[in-house]
């Protein structure tokens, strides 16, 4: 049984249908690449995934907690959405350790892990207002306070956005140490070589349907293409063609 | 202190007669043109705001037309029986108490106008600073016509038509207006400077909060004073307003001379004030603090200490809840901006009621209490979700659960209201009133219980409003929404309503009664059963809401 488990997840909200019966198997201890074009749905499968807004149809399990009861799957998951959620009046250590707090973590482990984190991404302005930061500190945050308290599942949603390449670096091995330690990454990203170089697994959405799921490499070799970014293209130009004609 | 004097381009493209000035002209025209477009555009698209500005307009041509007591009306039927000095007289001091009234009311409007600086930015990387101040003082000055000139006009024509002279309502009408855009113009420098103090000087979060209450002060003691005030001001060139305002009145006492001269100063002083906008926006609006918000030193606070205080009576989730909303509400003002309001109204009742007015000391707690409880559950709690701003999926996902954020938000603004609140009823009670120990216990129960029904019923109303519906405070926090307002005001005034006629027939009466009894009783059963009637139903909601 995988971490993320779901069957048939569908959203709509009216009569747009934002997410189509959506099934997926996500194992623990990988770095599942989504992916898929601006609108395809992957924002709003996210959200459902950890909990911020509820299925329509279908049901989803992260780290075998329903997504329907919100207040349980806190303690497995953590999750940085494309808008870094902090609070602008806090300083960075501030806005950490009360979630740190709010997720039951040990004040000892809390103040390990906080500055260990900070000064890994080389937030020296862990002090300062979040306000007063810029793009990449505020996403540096963000992730950091994703991870503090050692989730079973982490959520990311461009978590290279705004980064320079020196932290874009710090992240990726992030990621693959989060992955040794046993941490299911679900990962969303425009920057595919990101995806490529990382991923075990790469769900492709369009739509809000899974067009194709398979490791990068693989994905790459089946669609004759050189690269992840050719695979990519040449799936979702297909599948608008098809919605055309249908 | 000026980075980048924009304005100063066009000035002194004017003295080298180049194509300078043509420029300013014209991107005056167009930022004008795109800010009263903006403008016009919100109010016609929001039916409250249309109903608001409606309601305002009738009720102030009402009011000066005299369709409720003495109005023009009445004074052109008085100078039409030969009454002119009179006439003269009391217009003078109507309008010199109008003036003071516009002057408070305008410089309060033009000091904590947030939004200014959002407006302009997106116009200063293309336009003359000039430019751009001239279209905020459109702004202004139609923001005024919009609210003031429909009762204004309606009073000149019913002036005239009492008059039986349509002379009279040329001078009276046009004056008027011309008073608004004058007055507009002369206290935008004093916005300019206050806001300038505001950003410029990084003054401390605390400081912001006070200065806006010194601001209500202000206007509560010019609203109240504002004879004396003309009084004051009766023998200066300031009170030949009259004698502008009636020029074109056959009949009245009014010296034509005066007339004229005031309203030549009033240009004079519009265009020197005008000047003074320009040279004072090239000041302020390019230092650095005045465009990058400053606040007090992050490290004002030591935050384990705080968290640490809570902890020892809080579970640790809820102080972690409870001190993050402290933390930024300190550091964040505004989320408070609907808690002046109810406390002013509460300044207010105590001066009408017992002050000036028919009830005797021992209504102060009552007062206290009912004002202070809606003071108290008006700011966050109002809009649980929307002060959250960009953080709501943090923490709706971090698992802290949606009771706990309830209580948290319930706790974070009674455990400082409350002492406050019931201070002041049991402060006045002994000190102003000497009250017994059955009444004072009595306030003391109806000010917790109406706190506990404001920090949560606030609550189970504010959910049902998604946080982006409403226009920004600054930054992510967003203001209530304005139904979540008006039923949260009609539930408090109802529930409390029982409880104050007690309170009022004790004040009246000086004895403790079935009625006292029975009223207060009422309301704190009703008050407590709708706490966790609301608690439920917040927590209920909470947890079911999606971030969409």
């Amino acid at each position: 049984m995988g971490v993320i488990e779901t069957s048939g997840l569908t959203k709509r909200y009216g009569e747009t249908t934002a997410v189509r019966g959506l099934d997926l198997t996500v194992e623990r201890g990988t770095i599942y690449g989504f992916l898929g074009p601006n609108g395809a749905g992957k924002t709003t499968t996210m959200r459902l995934l950890t909990g911020l807004t509820r299925p329509t149809e279908g049901s989803a399990t992260v780290a075998g907690v329903d997504v329907r009861d919100r207040d349980e799957l806190g303690a497995h998951i953590g999750y940085a959405p494309d808008t870094p959620p902090l609070y602008e009046k806090l300083t960075a250590r501030e806005q950490v350790a009360a979630m740190a707090d709010l997720r039951g973590l040990d004040p000892g482990d809390k103040r390990e892990r906080i500055p260990a984190l900070f000064d890994r991404f080389e937030l020296d302005a862990a002090d300062d207002r979040i306000e007063s930061y810029s793009r990449g500190m505020k996403q540096k945050t963000s992730v950091v306070q994703a991870v503090v308290h050692e989730p079973e599942v982490v959520f990311l949603d461009e978590p290279t956005g705004g980064l320079d390449p020196n932290a874009a670096r710090t992240m990726k091995e992030l990621l693959v140490e989060l992955r040794e330690g046993g941490t299911t990454v679900f990962l969303s990203t425009h920057i595919l070589p990101v995806v490529e170089e990382l991923a075990d697994t790469v769900g492709l959405l369009s739509d809000g349907r899974l067009l194709a799921e398979d490791d990068p490499a693989a994905l790459t070799d089946r669609l004759a293409g050189d690269s992840l970014e050719d695979a990519f293209v040449e799936l979702t130009t297909e599948s608008v063609t098809a919605d055309a004609t249908d | 202190m000026a980075d980048r004097p924009q304005s100063e381009a066009g000035a002194g493209g004017a003295a080298d007669g180049g194509d300078a000035v043509p420029g300013v002209y014209r991107s005056a025209r167009i930022v004008t043109r795109a800010v009263l477009t903006d403008l016009l555009r919100k109010q016609r698209d929001s039916p409250l705001l249309v109903a608001f500005l409606v309601g305002v307009n009738v009720f102030l041509a009402w009011t000066l037309v005299g369709l409720s007591g003495t109005g023009a009306y009445d004074f052109g039927v008085a100078l039409a029986a030969g009454d002119g000095v009179r006439v003269a007289d009391r217009v003078r001091d109507a309008a010199m108490g109008g003036l003071v009234i516009m002057t408070v009311m305008q410089t309060l409007g033009a000091a904590s106008d947030a939004r200014a600086k959002h407006r302009r930015v997106g116009f200063l990387t293309a336009a003359p600073t000039a430019s751009v101040v001239t279209a905020l003082l459109a702004r202004r000055v139609v923001s005024s016509l919009l609210f003031f000139g429909t009762g204004v006009l309606a009073a000149a024509v019913a002036f005239a038509l009492g008059a039986g002279s349509p002379a009279s309502a040329v001078a009276f009408g046009l004056g008027v207006l011309w008073l608004l855009v004058a007055v507009s113009a002369v206290v935008f420098p004093v916005g300019l400077l206050v806001n300038w103090v505001v950003a410029g000087y990084g003054l401390s979060s605390t400081a912001r909060a006070g200065l806006g209450a010194v601001w209500l002060g202000v206007m509560y003691a010019a609203l109240f004073g504002r004879r004396l005030v003309a009084a004051a001001l009766a023998g200066t060139p300031v009170a030949w307003v009259g004698d502008f305002l009636l020029a074109t009145t056959p009949g009245a006492a009014v010296s034509p001379a005066r007339g004229a001269a005031f309203a030549l100063a009033s240009v004079a002083v519009t265009l020197v004030a005008a000047a003074v906008c320009f040279r004072l926006a090239d000041l302020t609006w390019y230092s650095n603090p005045a465009l990058g918000e400053v606040d007090g030193d992050a490290g004002d606070e030591d935050p384990t200490r705080l968290g640490a205080s809570l902890g020892a009576v809080l579970s640790p989730r809820t102080a972690a809840l409870v001190a993050v909303t402290w933390r930024r509400t300190w550091r964040t003002p505004r989320t408070l901006f609907y808690v002046y309001p109810s406390a002013f109204v509460g300044v207010v009742m105590a001066e009408q009621l017992v002050f000036h007015g028919p009830f005797s000391a021992a209504l102060y707690p009552a007062i206290a209490a009912f004002a202070g409880a809606t003071a108290a559950g008006s700011g966050f709690t109002l809009n649980p979700l929307g002060t959250e701003g960009d953080a709501l999926p943090a923490l709706l996902s971090s698992g802290a659960g949606s009771s706990r954020v309830v209580r948290a938000k319930a706790l974070a603004a009674a455990l400082p209201a409350g002492p406050l609140v019931v201070g002041i009823a049991v402060g006045t009670g002994v000190g102003l009133a000497g009250l017994p120990p059955a009444v004072l216990a009595g306030a003391v129960a109806y000010a917790l219980a109406l706190l506990a029904l404001a920090t949560l019923c606030s609550q189970a109303l504010g959910v049902h409003y998604p946080p982006d519906h409403e226009e920004l405070l600054g930054g992510s926090v967003k203001v209530p929404n304005k139904s979540a307002s008006a039923v949260y005001s009609v539930c408090l005034v109802a529930v409390a309503i029982p409880g104050f006629a007690g309170f009022v027939r004790y004040a009246d009466a000086g004895t403790l009664d079935a009625v006292f009894v029975a009223g207060v009783g009422l309301s704190v059963v009703v008050a407590c059963a709708l706490a966790a009637l609301s608690y439920r139903h917040a927590t209920s909601r909470l947890r079911g809401y999606s971030v969409e």
